[in-house]
């Protein structure tokens, strides 16, 4: 009797946490389809007269399905440097027998701790000097750069506790360092590989900042930049049409989770015990 | 091993050639655009690409017509010529865009910019063109309406940037909430107190307010100022010579605080789309708004449900009930280093064409056009209109405009405070004065 | 410590992450540090003056408010985060069925932009039109309470924290929910059999087996939210006054509202030492007791043999 009630709270608990959790997935869903003046007089309430303007309005306007891809190429080529360029940094600072790892590595670290803000001015100047502003790589290299701290930090824990004993064997059979780290260490990371990606493809995905400040070319333009299209005179914000453009952007990675749920579950699981 | 090595190269080369690819792109779709200009007798000829860093809304009038003249100057050039718009029209967004930019050595060809203290740090650098002087020399100062062009100017009379747009602004009420709650139309500025408090005695939220975007509320803090002194007080009060604390100063707070008494609750962190809902869905009595937002309030004025008064006046004051808040909005400014015959010709070409198009989309033009005939202009256009060729000669310029950035954002963020009674007059009057003194350094 | 020792295949392991990481974050910081000892409005030259910025920062009111604020927004952050996310995790290991479904649905709030986020706590936050959690409030009679909660400048700060803690607690949950789960069942059976309830075992014995995992969220949350700006910037940009401004958001605001790129370039080298200064105690704090820990290990050790040599 008092173990069912239990469960019974237990459930309770669980669903009224998800309720919270969720909740924005369902109010964004449902200003998405209300009128400009109801979303703003009764934003709470279900869609009295459900309209598909909104959705419309973006179709119309045509550019999102270009600041997606944008927004795709900045996300996956950023994903791809930052996993090839960690997995290595890591891999050279945990299983090397050199005096400059450790100081090396806290000079990666250190890097977590730094707001981006500063680096728009700097890194302006510098892209402008070597001419690639508006371009894809102007978002990628900080994208990169930022993202590399933390995941060396993964990838460096995750070495950290594969056994030396696994590569004197390597180096016992007469394998190269490449070939350890290609055919042996690497497919073992695949777990901090998603856990990575899964983290920042998000992030990056959502980026405004960087965007904002690199890009001024509308053909090079990324979703969250897309958002600000729907702001009009002196501060008015069409928001109905914003959060229409929001669900349509949210959908990608919200598929993409949904579709590697299993995995991404799965290797934070692995990825964080070895972390 | 080796092979480990050159998979690996190959990877980086691979990165690099989408990277490469995606630097390319830019330049492709500009290429493009030239090849469409089908004229080959010009083609040789390298193709003009001018860039505009514009804060309008996108598809806005001000975007269309703008890009509309442009393609067909474009035209009647034979292809060679392009004008790129960028526009972000969140303007803390463009600000922090435009302000990198010229830190990074990189100012646009054209960029938009309001008169204030950053813009006289551009003029002073020399980087922008005088366009008074050049509409003076071309002919064509008195192409635009003499507000519009007065608003642009600086203190000392130059003129740096040109208006594109052309607005008042002003009270819209709700008809039957002041019917219902017998009460009429305020004359003068003790005629509105009482009737916000006879408002919200009925338990009538009085005045809905967008505090997010912060200048709404400024406004109410320049009314009174303006009422005794035009823009003479906000003026003293930036070169140091007048303070917060002075008795114009102290009148204009005390108003904010009894005003503040009135706003919808929680205006703060109300926003623009919020308040004005609010108002059109009748749960404020009055919300002050420009004429840009007329399409908004169309249906409800014809439906006899809306209605507008401008800013209520002062016994024995300096500037009469013709005069409130006129602006022509952020102007267009034009970087001397790429000011060419070029260019110059194209702006030439947009005054000429410029006011008919703007005005055919139910706009307020600043340059003077006759309305065309083959569109049907509303009777709220047409009032208003008539309500801008009689002003009188003074205007309210927003205090934004006037204020170097530091101390506007210390007086646009504890106006809030005041307005909401969180913060005392003294208070405000330190932080105001304290860092118009640093700034003056 | 590693045990290869290819000087070359080091360098071309570690050499590209390390260009992309000195060019992108550590050439902007030696520029900040640089500028930070300058006053620059953007236009024209930059003019050198000493330590006049920091001197400025120091008797600067706003300063101190907001690194005050900050260290509120801090502890509201971490502990959403941490203690939520840890609360969930632990719950959710009891649960049988529909874990990965309940796990993924957790998740959803970190996929979406903060734009969105930002504009659904304005609506819930506010009282015209009445928000969710002053309906709430009213419903259920504590009419009392309600606020205009964005405005009212004893609760401004706590409701800009809580959208950015609400925001990543389904992710630390996930984290830690993995790293209990894969915890080796045989260590606490064991227990179990000695007669521990699960209490016990929670405490005693998973919370200190998850021991690097809490240090790497911990820091990972405190550098988070050290730089956290996006939800606080959008709601409120440190106001009304500068009741709920942050580090982070006042050092935006003087570079790029302000143009006062030297000043705010000055605050910027303050976050990072800041940043610096946590992460190393929180090092320090983990690392020292475990560092006794081991110590006391090693004389016990000792003692046994020395007993044993008697």
């Amino acid at each position: 009797m008092k173990k069912k009630a239990g469960k019974i709270i237990f459930s309770l608990i669980i669903l009224f946490f998800l309720v919270i959790q969720l909740y924005p997935i369902l109010w964004l869903f449902m200003a998405s389809i209300k009128p400009t003046v109801e979303l703003a007089s009764t934003p709470f309430s279900f869609p009295h007269n459900p309209t598909l303007m909104n959705f419309i309005k973006v179709f119309k306007d045509g550019k999102i399905g270009l600041y997606m891809w944008n927004s795709l190429k900045v996300t996956g080529i950023s994903l791809l440097l930052i996993v090839a360029l960690s997995s290595t940094a890591g891999f050279a600072l945990a299983k090397f027998n050199f005096r400059a790892t450790k100081k090396v590595y806290a000079f990666f670290t250190f890097g977590i701790m730094v707001p981006v803000q500063i680096t728009l001015i700097p890194l302006f100047i510098f892209y402008s000097k070597i001419g690639i502003l508006n371009t894809s790589f102007s978002l990628i290299l900080p994208q990169v750069g930022f993202a590399l701290p933390l995941s060396v930090m993964m990838f460096y824990s995750f070495y950290s506790f594969l056994p030396n004993e696994l590569l004197e064997a390597a180096i016992v059979d007469g394998c190269s360092t490449y070939r350890i780290f290609a055919k042996i260490v690497f497919p073992l990371t695949r777990n901090t590989i998603i856990t990575i990606a899964s983290m920042y493809s998000i992030l990056i995905w959502n980026d405004f900042i960087f965007a904002n400040t690199f890009i001024s070319d509308s053909a090079a333009k990324t979703v969250a930049m897309g958002l600000k299209d729907y702001v009009g005179a002196f501060g008015n914000v069409d928001w109905g049409s914003t959060f229409a453009a929001i669900t349509i952007a949210i959908l990608p990675p919200m598929i993409v989770y949904f579709v590697l749920n299993r995995w991404v579950t799965a290797g934070m699981t692995m990825g964080a015990t070895k972390g | 091993m080796k092979k480990r090595l050159i998979s690996l190269l190959m990877v980086f080369t691979m990165v690099t050639a989408l990277l490469t690819g995606c630097g390319g792109k830019t330049d492709n779709t500009g290429s493009g655009g030239s090849d469409s200009g089908k004229n080959p007798s010009k083609s040789s000829e390298e193709k003009t690409v001018v860039k505009w860093l514009a804060s309008r809304p996108v598809d806005g009038a001000i975007d269309l017509t703008m890009r509309e003249i442009a393609k067909q100057y474009s035209e009647e050039h034979g292809g060679n010529w392009e004008l790129q718009v960028e526009t972000t029209a969140d303007r803390p967004s463009y600000l922090q865009k435009l302000k990198t930019l010229i830190a990074g050595n990189n100012m646009p060809d054209i960029i938009d910019i309001d008169a204030d203290p950053y813009c006289k740090e551009l003029v002073d650098a020399g980087m922008l063109v005088d366009v008074k002087s050049f509409l003076k020399d071309e002919g064509k100062y008195d192409d635009f309406y003499p507000i519009a062009l007065k608003y642009q100017e600086f203190t000392d009379g130059s003129m740096y940037t040109l208006p594109l747009e052309y607005h008042v602004e002003m009270i819209w009420y709700n008809k039957e909430i002041f019917a219902a709650n017998k009460v009429e139309v305020p004359k003068t500025v003790d005629e509105w107190l009482d009737v916000c408090a006879k408002l919200k005695a009925n338990g009538i939220t009085p005045i809905s307010v967008d505090g997010v975007d912060r200048w709404p509320v400024q406004r109410y803090l320049a009314m009174l100022p303006f009422r005794d002194t035009g823009n003479d007080y906000i003026i003293n009060l930036r070169d140091g010579k007048a303070s917060m604390g002075d008795e114009t100063g102290m009148k204009s707070i005390k108003f904010l605080q009894q005003m503040g008494q009135y706003f919808n609750e929680g205006f703060a962190a109300t926003d623009y789309a919020t308040a004005q809902s609010l108002f059109l869905d009748g749960k404020s009595a009055m919300y002050y708004i420009g004429d840009w937002e007329q399409a908004a309030m169309l249906e409800q004025y014809e439906a006899g449900k809306v209605d507008y008064f401008y800013l209520p006046t002062t016994p024995d004051g300096k500037t009469g009930a013709n005069e409130f808040c006129v602006n022509s909005g952020i102007g267009m400014a034009f970087n001397t280093k790429t000011f060419d015959e070029k260019t110059k010709d194209f702006i030439l070409y947009v005054i000429d064409n410029y006011g008919k198009i703007y005005a055919g989309r139910q706009q307020m033009s600043p340059i003077k056009t006759e309305l065309p005939k083959d569109i049907k202009f509303t009777d709220l256009y047409l009032r208003i209109q008539k309500d801008m060729n009689n002003t009188g000669e003074h205007f309210l310029k927003p205090w934004d405009t006037y204020l170097d950035s530091g101390t506007n954002a210390i007086m646009q963020d504890n106006m809030l405070l005041v307005a909401s009674g969180d913060m005392s007059a003294e208070d405000f009057i330190k932080l105001v004065d304290d860092s118009i003194a640093v700034n003056k350094q | 410590m590693g045990i290869l020792k290819d000087k070359k295949a080091f360098w071309v392991f570690l050499l590209p992450g390390l260009l992309f990481y000195i060019l992108a974050v550590f050439y902007p910081i030696e520029e900040s540090i640089r500028l930070s000892f300058m006053k620059w409005g953007g236009i024209g030259d930059k003019k050198f003056v000493g330590f006049d910025n920091y001197v400025l920062m120091f008797q600067d009111r706003v300063f101190y408010k907001a690194f005050f604020n900050n260290l509120i927004y801090l502890l509201i952050v971490v502990s959403m985060q941490l203690i939520i996310g840890l609360m969930f995790a632990v719950l959710l290991s009891y649960m049988k069925r529909k874990v990965t479904l309940v796990k993924t649905l957790y998740y959803v709030p970190c996929i979406v932009t903060t734009v969105a986020v930002t504009q659904l706590f304005r609506s819930m936050y506010a009282t015209e039109p009445e928000g969710l959690i002053n309906q709430i409030l009213n419903a259920v009679g504590l009419n009392g309470l309600a606020t205009s909660w964005l405005t009212n400048i004893k609760t401004v700060l706590a409701c800009v924290s809580i959208p950015e803690g609400w925001r990543f607690t389904g992710m630390y949950m996930v984290i830690f929910y993995a790293a209990l789960i894969s915890l080796d069942s045989q260590v606490y059976e064991a227990a179990k059999v000695d007669g521990a309830n699960e209490w016990q075992i929670l405490i005693r014995i998973k919370m200190p087996l998850i021991k690097p995992i809490l240090l790497l969220t911990l820091t990972m949350c405190l550098t988070g939210a050290l730089r956290g700006f996006d939800i606080p910037f959008l709601l409120t940009s440190g106001g009304p006054g500068n009741v709920s401004e942050l580090m982070s958001t006042y050092m935006y605001k003087k570079a790029f509202s302000s143009n006062q790129y030297g000043y705010g370039s000055t605050l910027a080298v303050f976050i990072i030492i800041e940043s610096i200064l946590v992460v190393s105690l929180l090092r320090a704090g983990f690392t020292s007791r475990e560092d006794r820990e081991t110590r006391k290990m090693q004389k016990l050790k000792k003692k046994g043999r020395s007993v044993k040599d008697l």
